[in-house]
């Protein structure tokens, strides 16, 4: 099984602990992964800001990128699969194509349509055999109460992220927590929003948000809290320690990336997964797993 | 005890545009009292269009166009210097509206768009996409903010206090807080909209209970043209949902179940166009003679698609979703099963194109202080039947008119005064729901109630159903004095609210059925097997029916024919 | 008939008390939410206390929680609310969020629509002119660009779901930014500028945390969020960029622009803005800047990873021709037109 690949701009910046389990699972599972070292940054909905027409058009290379290589795309980031669809949406309006592939043709790139981005979290759901999963859980996470934190673009808007078609996807952190043998804990914030938009303008706000979401899974029980986007992933562990201030709780809630906690549960080692990678530590939810 | 000078009842097109046109002088004291927020109110969700002889989208219309359309649409008994002024004004008012920043749609070059619509012999249907009403109560609520009106919003008006045909003000109760008030002012306007909740097929809202309607005739104010309810040909499947006439106006089909277009046999001139009662009364025919379709055979199809994807995307949005989300039907696809619903109340509270309210079978006496205007009055320029884009025409003309004149007049009147003893009545209504353990639930009463008036008091009429139907209606009302509810809290009862409303819907029913009995002739909405034919020789008045111990007591009045501008127009036949 | 279970979150004035009630209602399909809510309150409990009037998805008045999601319970079908009921097939109804409840689900709107007010959502034509005999003229374009946002019913649910109203009152919210958006772009009205200037300040459009959550909760289409950006954009276009969203829009791309990523090292000084005033600002990241070198995450983000080199010389030539572009066609408006026209076709 062949991929392309797009880490995204944080999994090669501030959370490399993303890239390194990513690239050890994919390895583990027999996944290969062709980087597209040559695509550029989704922008977030942050170039759009001022630029639509440019965040389409560099996403839209992306896209043509991977349908040069004639693989399917895969993504490991909740905002990335967000932009990558939400981009594809737009893209089905055939004169707007035109105008994006004026920018590309130069590169020799055209954009057609035909690539459908997905997230490493669905691809394990819905690629790999059926079991064969199962079969790698080596050390299932029983010990452990997870709590899923989605990201919003992986939930929203439901219209572009194939719901109708896949309406497990409504639910595939559920699922995966569940696969590696974990309990899943129910709470009001794993839908919401982390508040990492708005970290830099509006600071108060979206460390409150963080603060109560983490706040929240921590009373209902969770050892820790797993996402399919390492920008929440940034706020919830990197901002963790100012978010407790601004909510006025003790936190420690350690924050998993999806490909860790299949690793974990595959039984590959925690340094191989950049466990030691995390601002809040991760140490004492390994030993509760009895992995260390 | 609080007191304005001016007070509006109901914030729906009616009632704000009036209190805008009061509020033009800031030396007066103007209120709303609303038992919905006013953005909730039924106006929103009329579709299709507003009429207008603008002529942007045709050289051929004039304001006396639209007004004989509208006087051979409401067969004949349409007032015609109400009809006239209506018919001038038009324009005015559109671009007053235009100008306010409405979201009408538009042509290319940037002027308003027309289209057709049945019964008008020239497009001049302005429109906002298929959401008009919506968009006119938007802009008024708008400028309501901008003005600073004081509204009361979610506050239930019991009874309308006259004290020798003049009015006083009206009893409220506070919906948030379960008190009642009493609210003094010297002129005291009704824009509470129609009374279509009585009918089990309906495109109306919850709240379209005829309050306002009841309480004029309550107070001693004769209701008029009752008999004469629309029954809009496209309600969905069911629920009578409105799918608007402007689907017609942009190119659907009506079909039986032999897929043909049958308005050839009824209107061969006009097609689906025709007026609405035309239509009405055709397909509840077919239905009747077994051409129906679905499960039921109670529906025929309107068929969307010769009007063609990308038009029914621009121009009809919500018609396709209201297919989509109510009757699970795409009618990009598929023909929408549609039925004969209870729309438009030609009837109510008798005024004349001043708003002023009038006894108009005694020497057309004024009812000093009491004005009314849109869909709860009968002024009358809807006659018999009404035709499509005239009621949010009317709302805005003649709340516009009324607003002038309560601006002009309500210096000159006496001070009122509302009493503690005015609010017994209502408080004793309201104490007895509080506190009755009787057996008679109010869905239950409802229920029946609203299956009796669409079967027997419908489409179709006649002596045998209609005696029936008021039998029925007085044991109901007897059983209503033995209900009781759950709810006795005094937060937000809406419980009691369905309970006072069920009172208002048993006591306008009666006034229907016995205009539709007395009234031996078919005529717009009122339609009789037994008396086929529209009869002028004996039946060319107004009814006007006054509250009295046992029931209704009916006088009639003339027909309006001075307009001022132009000759009348005579009674002919009504073809299409 | 099948019997559906729903949970409803009540609350109770007289008792002050929250407390949550099962009913089990027989529901025939096709039936909508609001159908079981009035079977329950005609024929089990009146005191089930709630709004509604069109029953259409007109009025606005309906809006509840169905499933932890604000929707119009008039517009949800039974049986889609089933596909999200929870384990146990029991549907959850609850009041709209952000606003206080008054009784079971009906909350107090004053909050909500306070803010309709405080963005001046209302047509303010040119003042001291007289407007023309007839209509303005409007151009088609201009309609069909913002008409879509102003099929709005006012019903709340964009706000309930809102995660930034939920806990900052101070924030305008989707629907009033949303409406702002429909005089922004309406040619008939002056204050153009002026708009932008108010709505680039405190509690306006860079405070939308960019969610979703109205989009996805919107009964109508009009896409709140969408036209939160899209008056970034024109904010921007006009000329005011004295904040923060702007300084961080710039940076981010001017990183993406030079590595074809994100430049995580220099986006938070350059969003700050080379200023006196973003000095407290910038120490303030220094907390946060220790604990990224603990966990030695700022070396690798100081690397400053970026795309291949024939990757990077291409963005580079790309972000040039757009910016060439801007001079002749306002792709921007093309964007987002694109947008508004694909996106409304999915319902």
């Amino acid at each position: 099984m062949k991929y392309a690949f797009w880490p995204g701009c944080v999994a090669r910046g501030a959370a490399p602990e993303l890239y390194k389990s990513t690239l050890a699972v994919a390895k583990h599972i027999g996944i290969e992964l062709d980087e597209l070292e040559a695509a550029a940054c989704t922008g977030a909905g942050i170039i759009s800001d001022a630029d639509p027409y440019l965040q389409d058009v560099l996403n839209a290379r992306t896209l043509a990128i991977a349908e040069q290589k004639n693989l399917p795309l895969m993504d490991i980031c909740s905002t990335c699969i967000g932009v990558h669809s939400l981009a594809r949406e737009k893209l089905e309006n055939l004169d707007y194509r035109a105008r994006i592939n004026e920018r590309l043709a130069p590169e020799g790139l055209e954009y057609t349509g035909t690539v459908e981005p997905r997230h490493l979290l669905w691809i394990i759901l819905e690629d790999l055999e059926e079991g064969k999963l199962k079969h790698l859980i080596r050390k299932p996470l029983e010990e452990l109460k997870l709590g899923p934190f989605y990201g919003c673009y992986i939930l929203r808007p439901e219209r572009v992220l194939g719901f109708d078609k896949h309406p497990h996807r409504r639910r595939s952190l559920e699922a995966v927590i569940e696969l590696v043998g974990a309990t899943t804990v129910t709470y009001d914030g794993m839908t919401k929003c982390c508040g990492f938009p708005i970290l830099t303008s509006n600071k108060k706000n979206s460390l409150t948000m963080t603060g109560t979401h983490l706040a929240e899974a921590t009373d209902k029980g969770a050892d820790a809290l797993v996402t399919p986007c390492p920008l929440c992933h940034l706020n919830l562990d990197a901002q963790q320690a100012d978010a407790a201030k601004v909510v006025d709780r003790k936190l420690d809630l350690p924050i998993l990336h999806i490909p860790q906690l299949l690793g974990l549960a595959m039984g590959l080692e925690p340094e191989d997964l950049g466990m030691n990678r995390h601002v809040v530590d991760t140490q004492p939810l390994l030993e509760k797993a009895h992995i260390l | 005890m609080l007191q304005h000078d001016v007070l509006i009842v109901g914030s729906g097109l009616a009632g704000m545009r009036a209190a805008l046109e009061v509020a033009e002088d800031p030396t007066l004291d103007v209120a709303i009292v609303t038992k919905v927020h006013p953005l909730r109110s039924h106006s929103g969700a009329a579709q299709g269009g507003i009429a207008a002889s603008l002529s942007n989208s045709t050289d051929q219309d004039s304001w006396e166009l639209h007004m004989y359309d509208t006087v051979k649409g409401g067969d004949f008994l349409v007032d015609q210097n109400a009809a006239e002024i209506m018919s001038r004004e038009a324009p005015e008012n559109i671009f007053e509206l235009e100008h306010m920043g409405c979201a009408f749609s538009r042509y290319d070059d940037g002027r308003i768009a027309q289209r057709n619509f049945g019964g008008h012999t020239e497009p001049r249907a302005v429109y906002a996409a298929d959401r008009t009403g919506h968009a006119l109560l938007t802009v008024l609520f708008e400028q309501l903010l901008k003005r600073g009106v004081k509204v009361y919003s979610e506050w239930y008006a019991l009874d309308l206090v006259l004290k020798d045909d003049v009015a006083q003000g009206i009893v409220a109760y506070d919906i948030l807080t379960g008190q009642i008030e009493t609210i003094s002012a010297r002129a005291v306007m009704f824009g509470t909209g129609g009374y279509g909740r009585a009918f089990r097929v309906t495109t109306n809202a919850f709240a379209s209970t005829g309050d306002g309607v009841v309480m004029a005739y309550r107070a001693g104010v004769p209701l008029q043209d009752m008999e004469f309810m629309q029954f809009h040909p496209t309600g969905l499947q069911g629920s009578g949902i409105l799918l608007s006439e402007a689907a017609r106006g942009e190119g659907a089909h009506l079909l039986n179940s032999d897929g043909k277009r049958f308005m050839e046999d009824y209107a061969a001139g006009r097609m689906e166009l025709a007026p609405r009662d035309i239509i009405a009364r055709a397909e509840q025919v077919e239905i009747n003679e077994g051409r129906g379709v679905t499960e039921g055979k109670d529906c025929v199809f309107m068929d969307l698609r010769p009007i063609g994807e990308e038009r029914i995307r621009y121009a009809l949005p919500s018609v396709m979703h209201l297919a989509k989300d109510f009757a699970g039907i795409d009618p990009l696809v598929e023909p929408v099963p549609i039925q004969p619903t209870a729309h438009y109340s030609m009837g109510g509270i008798p005024c004349d194109i001043n708003g002023q309210v009038r006894y108009k079978d005694q020497d057309d006496k004024p009812v000093v202080g009491f004005y009314a205007a849109g869909e709860c009055s009968c002024v009358s320029v809807h006659g018999a039947n009404r035709l499509g884009t005239n009621s949010l025409l009317e709302a805005v003309v003649f709340g516009r008119r009324t607003g002038r004149a309560i601006r002009e007049q309500v210096k000159d009147l006496q001070p009122a005064h509302v009493s503690e003893a005015d609010a017994e009545r209502a408080t004793t209504e309201v104490d007895r729901f509080m506190t009755a353990d009787g057996e008679e639930k109010v869905g239950a009463i409802r229920s029946q109630l609203r299956d009796l008036l669409m079967e027997k008091c419908g489409v179709f009429r006649t002596d045998g159903l209609l005696t029936e139907a008021m039998n029925e209606i007085k044991e109901m009302q007897s059983r209503f004095e033995n209900v009781s509810i759950d709810d006795h809290t005094k937060t937000f009862n809406t419980d009691l609210l369905d309970a006072i409303e069920l009172g208002h819907m048993l006591e306008f029913s009666e006034v229907i059925v016995a205009g539709a009995l007395a009234r031996r002739e078919s005529r717009g909405g009122h339609a009789r097997t037994d008396h086929a034919t529209r009869d002028d020789e004996n039946w060319y008045k107004h009814t006007i029916a006054y509250k009295d111990e046992d029931g209704p007591r009916l006088t009639y009045s003339e027909v309006n024919m001075q307009p001022q501008y132009r000759d009348p127009y005579p009674p002919e036949e009504r073809k299409y | 008939m099948p019997q559906q279970k729903f949970r409803i979150s009540r609350y109770d004035p007289v008792q002050d008390r929250a407390y949550e009630e099962e009913f089990d209602v027989e529901v025939t399909p096709g039936q909508t939410v609001l159908d079981a809510l009035n079977l329950i309150k005609w024929e089990q409990d009146g005191t089930l206390s709630l709004r509604m009037s069109c029953r259409h998805a007109i009025c606005g008045s309906c809006a509840i929680k169905v499933n932890g999601q604000s929707k119009l319970a008039c517009q949800t079908q039974v049986d889609a609310a089933q596909d999200r009921a929870d384990a146990n097939g029991v549907i959850a109804i609850g009041p709209m969020g952000a606003q206080t409840v008054i009784k079971d689900l009906v909350v107090d709107t004053t909050k909500f629509m306070s803010q309709f007010e405080r963005a001046q959502t209302w047509l303010q034509p040119p003042e001291g002119q007289d407007p023309p005999q007839r209509e303005y003229r409007q151009s088609k374009d201009s309609f069909d660009h913002w008409s879509h946002a102003s099929s709005c019913i006012h019903c709340g649910a964009c706000y309930s779901d809102c995660t930034v109203a939920e806990i900052d009152d101070n924030f305008l919210g989707p629907a009033a930014l949303a409406k702002a958006y429909r005089f922004v772009m309406d040619d008939r009205d002056s204050q153009h500028d002026e708009r932008l200037e108010m709505l680039s300040g405190s509690g306006g459009i860079w405070d939308c945390t960019r969610c979703y959550m109205c989009v996805q909760a919107c009964p109508k289409d009009v896409l709140p969020m969408d036209a939160i950006m899209e008056l970034r954009t024109e904010a921007i276009k006009s000329g005011k960029t004295g904040n923060h969203g702007t300084r961080h829009s710039k940076a981010f791309a001017g990183g993406v622009k030079k590595r074809g990523r994100l430049d995580e090292a220099t986006l938070p000084v350059l969003s700050a803005g080379i200023r006196p005033g973003a000095i407290p600002e910038l120490l303030g990241y220094t907390p946060g800047a220790i604990r990224l070198l603990r966990s030695r995450k700022l070396f690798a983000a100081a690397k400053r990873h970026g795309a291949s080199k024939e990757g990077r010389r291409e963005i580079k030539r790309i972000f040039e021709e757009v910016e060439d572009q801007k001079h002749h066609d306002d792709m921007d408006a093309v964007a987002f037109e694109t947008l508004h026209e694909e996106a409304l076709k999915a319902h």
